[in-house]
């Protein structure tokens, strides 16, 4: 993973780099599994510093991102590593459950593209819509109109 | 009564034994000491004579003056008077037939002042013995009694916690100068428009269960249930139960419910998640290695799991309604779209009833509409779920989109067991079931409609329901177009409880 090209729209046939920040363990492993049978290389964190971390130490192409961590939550871990990549393109998509509606808003605003409800989509659904976000089609789930 | 009548001749028959005894006793004393030539005389024996008869007549007309108050009880007793009478009876008498007569008078005599402790407030109500105050202030809803001017003449404790004033603040005030109502569309009202308007709908003296914010000192406001119990003994002076239920409290255990429910079934989601997806994993890698009866236990897991999952997440929705903190996130949505996506989705649902499926929708294209898509699908989802669940195998369900002056209207008709004229008014209401679909055991937790009337609330839209009994149904729900929606002030509140996950 050193060395990888900077991220843009047309490079769809290199192997992208996921990173996965969720903190169960069971849907992290489910969706670390699809990933892998489509193709990415996929890191996974189970908590916030552990998640910063490794979002400081490698590169990605795409971070799925859960908000409600142990030890740093969601936002927090984006803003963090905002503030040390203020020009970074990597698309981030939240991973949500319904109604954190102000939390989705309050990410948009740090640069998240899109939020995928874990409980509404299937896993090879997340891949699809991973697949969509890199290929720099508009998110199922925009931004909300504030 | 034969006793008195004995009792008059017995003093009768003694009186003329003494008094005979007497006049014999004086005769004899007289031949005693005088000597018989002179007692011979006529003279003397006339004036004997003479003396006891008029001894005797004394003697009765003191017996008669005496026993005069008996015979006259005597006759109110016989002729029923002394049960209804109104006036104390006539008895001017210090001696033991006064005393029987005045016990008599309080044991029946109900206008005069029991000789028990009573305590008489500003008010004049003569209030009730000790016991009646002791009752009122052991009750556990509020309570004050107002006089005829809707004056305060009592108040119990709890009265007092929930109107912030002691006793001595409001006793012997009119209400409306201590207390303000407020009725459940936010207006203020006073206590006899409040009698008068909010319960004149209602029959009789006691009006009850009205919810109302009653506003006390410090204007600090309680949301009570009340009700008013007028007592009309005295037709001229009325006085006014007032009996305040607090529902704040209800609220709270109410609040408290919810946000349990709603914790356990947040709690229930993570876990079925994962269920579902590993399930969609295996379905997905695995199902060509397993034979067809194997592929039916995959399936029917999976079918279980969303069920629970579907109840899942309209539990969390139902305790977001409850808290006023149901969202919707509004965007552009190409309808047509949205509700063959859905269709299609339920098309399997179907093919197992074998029930067809179909669409009716307008060639050309729709206006826009501003909907949230997730929530909205819910709506249709549940609709269609519906009608397949009460729908017999072999029938048929239409899904059509009509287009209307500055709406869309949409509906879900099947010709399934229909719903009676008595269930439809309570289809939209919470965990309502209709009795049919509980005796024949159709799946359904009554959450459903509640559910899509809330979201389509929130985007400004109606729906309803047309049915018969055996005929079938027809649910249909409208969304203003884009245009018209702009129009139309926001009623999306945002989420001040978000951050439950």
């Amino acid at each position: 993973m050193d060395n990888q090209p900077p991220v843009t729209a047309s490079t769809p046939n290199q192997t992208k780099n996921i990173v996965i920040i969720e903190d169960e363990t069971f849907i992290a492993d489910i969706y670390a599994r699809e990933f892998t049978k489509a193709g990415f290389q996929v890191k996974v964190a189970n908590d916030g510093p552990s998640g910063l971390k490794l979002l400081t130490e490698e590169r990605f192409d795409i971070l799925l991102l859960d908000i409600m961590l142990p030890g740093m939550h969601g936002l927090e871990v984006l803003r963090q590593w905002r503030i040390k990549n203020p020009s970074s393109n990597m698309p981030v998509l939240l991973l949500t459950n319904l109604g954190q509606d102000e939390v989705i808003k309050e990410a948009f605003n740090l640069g998240a593209q899109g939020y995928l409800i874990k409980s509404s989509y299937t896993p090879q659904q997340v891949v699809a819509e991973v697949k969509n976000a890199l290929s720099g089609q508009p998110p199922k789930n925009p931004i909300p109109a504030s | 009564m034969a006793e008195e009548k004995h009792l008059f001749s017995k003093i009768l028959l003694t009186s003329a034994v003494c008094t005979f005894l007497f006049g014999v006793f004086l005769l004899a004393s007289t031949y005693y000491f005088v000597g018989y030539s002179v007692a011979n005389s006529y003279l003397l024996i006339l004036v004997t004579l003479l003396a006891i008869v008029i001894f005797f007549s004394l003697c009765l007309f003191l017996i008669w003056l005496d026993l005069r108050p008996l015979k006259y009880l005597y006759n109110q007793i016989k002729s029923g008077q002394l049960a209804n009478k109104t006036q104390p009876l006539q008895v001017h008498s210090t001696d033991e037939i006064g005393f029987i007569t005045e016990y008599i008078d309080r044991l029946t005599n109900k206008t005069l002042q029991p000789k028990v402790q009573t305590a008489t407030t500003p008010g004049n109500l003569i209030v009730p013995v000790e016991e009646m105050r002791h009752t009122l202030s052991s009750l556990s809803d509020g309570v004050a009694i107002l006089d005829s001017a809707s004056k305060i003449i009592f108040s119990n404790p709890v009265f007092e916690k929930l109107t912030h004033f002691s006793m001595s603040e409001i006793v012997n005030k009119p209400v409306d100068t201590v207390l303000r109502f407020q009725d459940q569309t936010g207006h203020l009202t006073n206590f006899e428009t409040l009698y008068s308007t909010i319960f004149v709908n209602l029959d009789g003296n006691v009006h009850s269960g009205q919810a109302i914010n009653i506003i006390g000192k410090g204007d600090v406001k309680s949301q009570v249930s009340i009700s008013i119990h007028k007592l009309a003994s005295n037709p001229t002076a009325p006085i006014y139960f007032l009996i305040l239920h607090n529902l704040t409290e209800e609220k709270i255990f109410q609040q408290m419910q919810i946000d349990f429910v709603s914790m356990a079934s947040h709690e229930f989601r993570t876990p079925l998640t994962s269920i579902i997806n590993y399930l969609s994993v295996l379905n997905e890698e695995a199902r060509s290695k397993l034979d067809p009866s194997q592929q039916q236990l995959l399936d029917r897991a999976s079918a279980s799991a969303q069920q629970l999952s579907s109840l899942v997440g309209n539990i969390l929705n139902v305790a977001k309604i409850e808290r006023g903190s149901l969202t919707v996130a509004l965007e552009i949505v190409d309808w047509k779209k949205l509700v063959l996506d859905v269709v299609q989705d339920n098309k399997t649902e179907a093919l197992h009833k074998n029930i067809t499926l179909e669409t009716k929708i307008p060639e050309n294209d729709l206006p826009k509409i501003k909907a949230d898509p997730i929530r909205i699908k819910e709506v249709l989802n549940n609709l269609i779920t519906n009608a397949i669940t009460y729908t017999r195998e072999g029938g048929k369900i239409e899904v059509g989109v009509q287009l209307t002056d500055h709406q869309i209207l949409t509906y879900v008709k099947d010709n399934g067991i229909g719903i009676s004229k008595e269930a439809i008014p309570h289809l939209f209401t919470k965990f309502y079931r209709a009795p049919g679909a509980l005796a024949q055991m159709y799946k359904g937790n009554g959450l459903g409609l509640y559910l899509a009337k809330s979201i389509i609330d929130l985007h400004h839209g109606k729906i309803w329901v047309e049915s018969q009994a055996g005929n079938g149904s027809t649910f249909f729900f409208t969304l203003p177009t884009e245009e018209a929606f702009s129009q139309t002030p926001t009623i999306v509140e945002l989420n001040k409880y978000s951050n439950i996950h």
